[in-house]
């Protein structure tokens, strides 16, 4: 009907004025109180004009005034920013609530803590890894780039140095791309020797990424156009190193390094703290490659590669152009690049890798804690609101208003809030710090984890949100109590439980979808650990070695180098408590198998080193060599023919690389055969074998051995082939050690017998097969270990809410439990009666959170192995535990009932 | 129903309080009686409305408060109608008359 809409000068005014009565609080509050009491004593005086004695004048005044608090209130709400003017008062209030309570308040405060403490900690993890922006200058232009093959089923693999330098030549839309490969070195300061991860990179590595070296220098540009001028004994090394190994040293220019005890690196440069690209690595050598393309050099994919898309283009554009390229050079070189592809992601993205989901599903579930603990307190502050029904009446009756109410309740929750908020800030920097400390060594951009700003505005922010939220339950809950509830001695209360209910019945889903997802990755971990590896790795020690450079130089170095190991490995064989000793090139679940190219002899077009014709016709395979006690040693059957034996040497015409005179053997494994001989048998036949070294040789299968888990736990084996190492020998060599004893106590031993057998060979890594097996599975484990704890929080956080629930409920019964009690009901009936009812939310609960973990399985179903999303195991056995643990809860509280004395519960009334 | 009678009630005390304020500035204890004396006794202001009504009406800016001195030589707040006031005075009063006329009509033809 009235439009009174001020407008925006008033708007202002008002405003302007509004602040200045904040600031003038006292001179209004006076001003306000004098003008008040004009009023009454023009009253008065009106009164007694009209002829009151000046007695009941004053009082009849007062009375026509109705109450000066009252108007003083009314005005002081009109008045003010009222939750603020008043918010120091109302946080005094709720101060001497909460030491009136102090138990509630611990529960409160504690689940809170436990809630804000899980979201601030998974919350820093995920800024670091996934929000914050890499520490590149512009990274939204960065790119990694691959090759992919969908014939070949090879995803995203390393690109040619052809591929590299047409995409160089013909794209448009890079303004940059440089290479990198890594490695470990072994490396010496001259005082101490140490392993680290290495990239050998091209020139414009640096360019690409826009970093300068904190001192000194990185590799000059022009290096990249000559392979004259590479200065390859050149070498920047990583912040952490300089800090590590050189003290942080002024003159660390000029200085050198022995890298693989053989050669001198001099440091040109030293990077910037935190910067580690690729992940991980300590220091960059000069990528040493030829500039000038051969078909070899089109044919080997072996390299990283990285680059910058250029300005006012998108990565869309640039990964059509990189797609195009692609397409003219298999068409204009088909024996390599025929079938090949070229894919982009951008560098966040391909840094983060499948971690992403695994943190989405972490935030996701730490959201889950949080709304459990407000729910939960919420319950508590509902209980606490019917408690203090009577108060609130009394206050209604003496004039608080509707507004000055829901600024106590909300006052209250905002402290219970910033209580446990603060506590939750201790608890998530710890757990920060405990999960950087335990977090697999391999998840990405660890270093950009960090408990800064962003951490502590997020954690403000959750807090206040959740400070509004538990004061509001309270709040509207209360907000219909009537200045008569004041009288009533017994308050209605069914509301109340109602809502408590409801509220529980919130927290159990929750806790229900969370208890499911732990119980999912535990039956999940628990499979992956009994998962059968189909090798032996307990009583196994390994240990890496490599030839010392330049030990062995010659045409008869390949047959020295044989010849050592034969020696090395018969010694240890010597050694007491050591059963068998074999070598290979890379022990199973330490990292990525070396890989290579092979096709059937009689393959359409094959012809001596001439690849067939048809693409599909190459096959990709792992390849690792062996000596012949490998597969006794870890306990790997033949399932047909048989594995190497000592004959099985020197098969090659060893000055001679080109081609074998007699055929060489290998052995492949049962994914292999089944791979590439479906329907007929492999041995006897012939393949040719063409490894990333450049070597093409003749091989005959002469046995299929049982898959091994090699590359992962949870990925099945991939096609292998098996090659004597005596017949390809390398320079390294890792050594596995079936032992009688336990490994762990010859480790010692057997590092101080490789010295001793030659001082000069690097060792490195001695350590029990079984612990890297352990080591292998650290990111299942780590994963487990934080979805379990958030479920056991969110247990006892809803345990807590179940007992409060049902403490409440045999309380507001306690009349009628009397009445029960005295008509001759049973103390189990009378138990039963209290249980039903204080867990009827909890069913409800679970049966509403079932969607929600129905939800979550599918969700985080990259994270299973050998587990549907759906597993009724898991669901059942969580249905069980959150029952078990409601019922625990509710226990104690219900077993008040059957002690309940029917006669004083009577009396009581 | 309780809510709509209170806003009812406030909207027309503030259209009296404006109406009343045009004539001269007053205090409040004066503002009460006028509207007293003015609607020959038919309606008496709740104190305990008027005060936070006149705050409201301060903050809208559409008065004014100044401290003054009476006649009898006492200090007392004193209201005046501003410019805006004046406007939301003539546009309430319009508002208030054709809501009047609806509410005649649906009776005079009950």
């Amino acid at each position: 009907m009235i439009d009174r809409r001020p407008s925006l000068r008033d708007r202002l005014r008002g405003a302007r004025r509004r602040i200045r009565g904040l600031v003038r609080r006292g001179a209004s509050e006076r001003e306000m109180a004098r003008e008040l009491a004009f009023h009454i004593e023009m009253e008065t005086e009106h009164n007694i004009r009209r002829g009151m004695d000046p007695e009941s004048a004053r009082r009849t005044a007062r009375i026509a005034f109705g109450g000066i608090d009252r108007a003083s209130e009314d005005v002081r709400d009109v008045r003010n920013f009222g939750w603020l003017e008043d918010l120091s008062q109302d946080l005094r209030h709720a101060a001497r609530a909460f030491r009136r309570t102090p138990g509630y308040t611990a529960a409160a405060v504690l689940a809170l803590t436990l809630g804000v403490g899980a979201n601030t900690a998974v919350f820093s993890v995920v800024h670091g890894i996934l929000l914050a922006p890499l520490p590149y200058d512009d990274p939204d232009r960065l790119v990694r780039i691959w090759e992919s093959n969908s014939a070949q089923r090879i995803k995203r693999a390393n690109v040619s140095p052809g591929t590299l330098a047409e995409l160089r030549s013909r794209s448009r839309a890079l303004d940059g791309i440089a290479l990198f490969s890594e490695r470990d070195f072994l490396l010496s300061n001259g005082s101490e020797t140490w392993e680290s991860r290495a990239a050998a990179v091209s020139p414009e590595l640096f360019d690409v990424l826009r970093v300068r070296p904190l001192v000194g220098r990185t590799f000059p540009l022009e290096s990249a156009d000559s392979s004259s001028r590479i200065p390859f004994d050149e070498v920047v090394i990583s912040h952490r190193l300089w800090q590590q190994h050189f003290g942080g040293a002024r003159d660390i220019v000029g200085r050198t390094m022995l890298m693989d005890a053989r050669w001198t690196h001099t440091i040109v440069g030293v990077m910037p703290s935190g910067f580690s690209y690729p992940t991980g690595v300590d220091l960059w050598v000069p990528l040493v490659y030829s500039r000038t393309v051969t078909a070899a050099e089109r044919q080997y994919r072996y390299y990283g590669a990285l680059a910058r898309v250029r300005p006012g283009l998108t990565l869309d554009h640039a990964a059509r152009d990189a797609a195009g390229v692609a397409a003219q050079l298999a068409s204009e070189f088909p024996a390599s690049n025929a079938g090949w592809t070229v894919e982009m992601a951008r560098l966040d993205r391909s840094i983060v890798g499948d971690t992403r989901s695994v943190l989405i599903v972490l935030l996701g579930l730490a959201t889950c804690v949080l709304l459990i603990a407000c729910g939960n307190v919420a319950t508590l502050g509902v209980a606490r609101a019917n408690a203090r029904r009577h108060e609130v009446a009394v206050r209604v009756a003496l004039g608080a208003g509707t507004r000055r109410l829901f600024r106590q309740w909300t006052a209250e929750g905002l402290l219970l809030a910033a209580l446990g908020g603060a506590g939750g800030v201790v608890v998530g920097y710890w757990s920060t710090r405990l999960v950087l400390a335990i977090a697999p060594a391999d998840t990405p951009r660890l270093a950009d984890i960090t408990f800064g700003r962003p951490v502590l505005l997020f954690a403000v922010v959750v807090t206040v949100v959740t400070g509004v939220l538990i004061g509001l339950a309270p709040a509207l809950w209360s907000r219909d109590t009537a200045p008569s509830d004041a009288l009533r001695t017994r308050s209605p209360d069914g509301g109340s439980a109602l809502t408590r209910a409801w509220l529980v019945g919130a927290q159990v889903a929750l806790t229900f979808v969370l208890t499911v997802a732990a119980t999912l990755l535990l039956r999940s971990f628990e499979r992956l650990r009994a998962t059968d590896l189909g090798f032996r790795h307990h009583d196994v020690l390994s240990a890496d070695v490599r030839v010392p450079a330049g030990r062995f130089p010659g045409k008869r170095g390949w047959l020295d180098r044989v010849l050592y190991y034969d020696r090395l490995m018969a010694e240890l064989a010597r050694m007491p408590g050591v059963r068998s000793v074999a070598g290979t090139t890379i022990i199973p679940l330490t990292g990525e198998l070396g890989s290579g190219s092979m096709w059937r002899t009689d393959a359409p077009g094959a012809h001596g080193r001439q690849p067939p014709t048809s693409a599909a016709d190459q096959w990709k395979a792992a390849i690792q060599l062996v000596t012949p006690s490998y597969f006794e040693t870890l306990g790997m059957p033949v399932l047909r023919g048989r594995a190497f034996d000592d004959n099985d040497r020197f098969t090659h015409e060893l000055t001679d690389l080109e081609l074998p005179r007699s055929p060489g053997i290998a052995v492949i494994n049962e994914a292999m055969a089944r791979r590439f001989w479906p329907d007929v048998d492999p041995l006897g036949r012939t393949i040719v074998v063409f490894d990333d070294l450049s070597f093409a040789s003749y091989r005959t299968i002469v046995g299929v051995m049982s898959d091994v888990r090699a590359e992962a736990v949870g990925a099945p084996a991939s096609p292998t082939v098996y090659l004597p190492f005596a017949q390809h020998p390398g320079r390294g060599l890792s050594l596995v050690l079936r032992t009688d004893v336990p490994p762990e106590q010859l480790a010692g031993a057997v590092a101080d017998h490789l010295r001793a057998f030659d001082a000069a060979m690097n060792v490195s890594s001695v350590r029990p097969l079984a612990e890297i097996v352990g080591g292998a599975l650290s990111r299942p484990r780590f994963t487990l270990l934080l979805v379990g704890s958030f479920a056991a929080m969110a247990l006892v956080i809803a345990g807590v809410g179940i007992f409060g629930v049902v403490g409440f409920l045999v309380t507001r019964r306690t009349h009628e439990i009397g009445i029960r009690m005295a008509l001759g009901a049973r103390p189990e009936t009378v138990l039963w009666l209290v249980l039903r009812e204080g867990l009827r939310p909890v069913l409800l609960g679970v049966v509403v959170g079932s969607v929600g973990a129905v939800t979550v399985a599918f969700g985080m179903r990259a994270l299973l192995y050998g587990l549907a999303p759906l597993d009724g195991v898991s669901f059942a056995a969580a249905a069980m535990v959150l029952l078990v643990a409601s019922l625990v809860a509710a226990v104690r509280p219900a077993r008040r009932a059957v002690g309940v004395d029917p006669l004083r519960s009577l009396r009581s009334e | 129903m309780a809510r709509e009678q209170t806003d009812l009630l406030r909207g027309t005390l503030d259209l009296l309080i404006l109406k009343t304020l045009a004539g001269a500035p007053m205090h409040g204890w004066a503002l009460s009686q006028s509207i007293q004396q003015q609607s020959e006794n038919l309606l008496r202001v709740g104190q305990g409305s008027l005060y936070p009504a006149l705050q409201r009406l301060e903050q809208q800016g559409w008065i004014e408060s100044e401290w003054h001195t009476t006649e009898q030589n006492r200090p007392a707040k004193y209201y005046t109608l501003t410019t805006s006031g004046r406007r939301a005075l003539s546009a309430e009063t319009r508002n208030w008359r054709e809501y009047v006329r609806a509410v005649d009509l649906i009776l005079g033809s009950a």
